[in-house]
């Protein structure tokens, strides 16, 4: 019950300083440290662009079963996919107000 | 006429990106190309970090052309190539940017700015820029105090006229200045018309300006008039009907000069980038003095054909301005004019 609360309280935001620029329907990122660029494919450039304000999971989930055509369940697991691959590139911050380091990225 | 020139010719000979060129040949194929998309976005960085420091340091500039005049025309900074970062400032401000850049690991290849007396007015006076380079990313910096060295309508761009055209646009929380559109579109205009449009890449950023960004045609109009840049106009109406048929066009008071028109589409048509024989130079010379009217507007074209050197470099100065010309002329006579 205590996980279940814990994570409709998280909440994700994207990282402003990412250096990027739009190409198609896709995003292209520059890692500068690294000096490798990669690029978004359009459902993750929509999850970047959403997170421009917090989002709770589920309302992240929510905003893109109303702009795709998908199953709901599909639709959970892949963003909970995106969001952990996009959280490993430091792409976005996931803000848990119950941890006691505050947020994570 | 766009869509005679293939791919590569549009993005190596005019400078195009190739999320231009999808616009203008009707295609998608820059997702074919991420890598470079990646390395203007390099170039983005560099210029966010450049930014910073003359933020941080209470420097005022006005960024020209490059990433803001993307960012202006498609809103993202990295839709349009760009080589160099070119920053506009007061001239006051050109040594403490210089003292900070150089502490954030920029070097003075050409000229290690030192002012000494007898100098300072050779400085501002007979160059307008200095160059520096990052030496990881290789970008070019040009720190400008001020935009032209020739002397259009008897005075050039004075820091008046300037001051009077500045707005303020955000980018990503902060507030940069630039030019207003109109003075904007007139900066490109010249700026183009006096490297003779020899890149596309300069008539469609004039095409996607008036196309994307209002303007006041009664403001543009007493400006190009205070500055006597009716030819330039003209010459650039010319092409923009040319390569952009169904373009909308600028205020334009009388025919085009067709020294000037077919000196330009020559340019603009040739294979390479120029012609640097003796002749080709000559005729360069000639385009440009006659691209504004008024005799000291011809005579600071010759000024700088014959006397000042190009770049500022650390053996030019001399504190007798004698030796100054002559080493300047020097140099021009052995590169043969």
């Amino acid at each position: 019950m205590r996980k279940k609360i814990n994570r409709l309280m998280i909440r994700y935001t994207r990282i402003e300083d990412i250096i990027s620029g739009s190409l198609h329907d896709d995003l292209v990122m520059m890692d500068i440290d690294k000096g490798k660029y990669f690029a978004l494919n359009q459902v993750a450039t929509r999850i970047w662009e959403l997170l421009e304000k917090e989002l709770s999971f589920d309302e992240l989930c929510k905003l893109l079963l109303e702009e795709y055509e998908v199953e709901e369940g599909q639709c959970r697991r892949e963003v909970e996919e995106y969001l952990e691959e996009m959280r490993k590139m430091k792409l976005i911050k996931v803000l848990d107000p119950s941890s006691t380091l505050g947020t994570s990225s | 006429m766009l869509n005679k020139l293939s791919r590569e010719q549009l993005y190596q000979r005019h400078h195009l990106s190739h999320q231009q060129i999808d616009d203008f040949l009707g295609e998608k194929e820059s997702g074919n190309y991420p890598e470079l998309k990646g390395q203007i976005l390099g170039k983005v960085h560099d210029f966010r970090v450049v930014s910073n420091i003359l933020f941080d340091q209470n420097i005022e500039f006005i960024p020209l052309k490059g990433p803001m005049l993307s960012y202006r025309l498609y809103g993202d900074m990295s839709y349009r190539n760009f080589g160099d970062l070119d920053f506009l400032m007061d001239r006051s401000s050109i040594e403490p940017a210089i003292k900070k850049l150089k502490e954030n690991g920029y070097e003075c290849p050409l000229y290690d700015w030192h002012i000494e007396v007898g100098t300072e007015s050779q400085i501002f006076d007979h160059y307008h820029h200095i160059v520096l380079i990052n030496p990881h990313s290789n970008i070019h910096l040009e720190l400008h105090w001020r935009l032209f060295n020739y002397k259009f309508a008897g005075k050039g761009i004075t820091d008046e006229m300037i001051a009077n055209s500045k707005t303020s646009l955000k980018y990503e929380e902060r507030g940069f200045q630039v030019f207003n559109p109109e003075f904007e579109l007139l900066y490109l205009i010249i700026h183009g018309g006096l490297h003779a449009w020899q890149w596309l890449k300069w008539l469609v950023d004039i095409h996607d300006f008036i196309n994307n960004i209002p303007f006041s045609r009664e403001k543009f109009n007493q400006l190009a008039k205070s500055l006597d840049a009716q030819r330039m106009i003209q010459v650039c109406n010319t092409l923009l009907q040319d390569y952009f048929p169904d373009s909308p066009l600028l205020p334009q008071s009388s025919r085009t000069p067709p020294f000037l028109y077919k000196y330009a589409t020559d340019q603009l048509q040739g294979i390479e980038e120029g012609d640097f024989s003796l002749m080709g130079r000559i005729k360069h010379h000639w385009y440009r003095m006659q691209c504004f009217p008024g005799l000291k507007y011809k005579w600071s074209v010759l000024s700088h054909i014959f006397l000042y050197p190009e770049q500022l470099e650390n053996d030019q100065l001399s504190r007798n301005r004698l030796l100054y010309y002559l080493g300047g002329m020097s140099k021009k006579l052995k590169r043969r004019i």
